[in-house]
């Protein structure tokens, strides 16, 4: 008898959610991309202290996006 | 109440300036959308970011056992991509409170807008073409916090412009019309 538990650890089903997962996280990087030219933009259009900080945090957070996309196609 | 944490007025601002700035403009105040405003976005961002923990209990607590026949890696995937989506949420919200900015100069009225990651607008009045200013405060947080919405309105039709929920609205509107007089007097 096929159990639940079966169906879902078998080879198919894990490799539909690797391609999944990596098609979120590269899509997610491309957003993390976008959200550093729209902070670029905005911080050249409204000088303010904060607006370096801005800068480089999108750039830590488009960093991370690309460790968690490598991570989705090295681990899973 | 101010939050130094979400500063959203700011009187003769220093270190403060925008790109289309004239050499003798001066900012006189520079304004974002209260604080309380980003309140709705944090609490459903606090919900969502414990949600899994939640849920994960409550599968423990009524033995529903939801998550045993998925294998521990999609289940980790999963969480990952939640975070994921829970961060660009709260990301895109900060953004755009940020970034939707009013500013009162002794020339014009500059109002920025970031409506999403890929369109963005500014809209400047000129003082002298500003016909009323007054102010509108409505709702049960308006009142409490002092914020609402200060209307310009200008001869032209299509140049009438709000600034929205912004913190002190009658402040803000005294300081249009005094400059929109010292800056008619002066053209005269």
């Amino acid at each position: 008898m096929i159990t639940g538990s079966d169906i879902t650890s078998s080879p198919g089903v894990m490799l539909t959610f690797k391609i999944a997962f990596i098609s979120f996280a590269a899509f997610y990087f491309i957003f993390s991309l976008i959200i550093i030219r729209q902070v670029s933009l905005m911080a050249e259009t409204v000088r303010t202290q904060f607006g370096k900080v801005l800068k480089f945090l999108s750039l830590v957070f488009a960093l991370a996006s690309l460790g968690i996309l490598i991570y989705f196609v090295m681990k899973l | 109440m101010n939050l130094r944490i979400f500063p959203a007025f700011f009187d003769h601002p220093q270190n403060i300036s925008f790109a289309e700035q004239e050499v003798d403009e001066r900012i006189e105040l520079f304004l974002r959308q209260h604080w309380v405003k980003n309140i709705p976005w944090i609490f459903l961002t606090i919900l969502a970011f414990i949600a899994p923990a939640l849920l994960i209990q409550l599968d423990q607590f009524l033995k529903l056992n939801l998550f045993r026949p998925l294998p521990n890696e999609a289940i980790t995937g999963g969480l990952i991509i939640w975070y994921m989506l829970i961060f660009a949420y709260a990301l895109e919200k900060f953004l755009f409170w940020y970034y939707n900015i009013y500013i009162v100069t002794n020339i014009h009225l500059v109002d920025v807008d970031f409506l999403n990651l890929l369109f963005r607008q500014i809209t400047e009045i000129e003082l002298k073409d500003v016909e009323s200013v007054r102010t509108q405060i409505s709702g049960v947080f308006g009142p409490l916090f002092n914020f609402g919405n200060v209307i310009i309105e200008t001869a032209a039709k299509d140049q009438a412009s709000s600034f929205e929920d912004v913190p002190q609205p009658d402040v803000v509107a005294d300081r249009i019309d005094d400059l929109r007089q010292t800056k008619k007097e002066g053209s005269e």
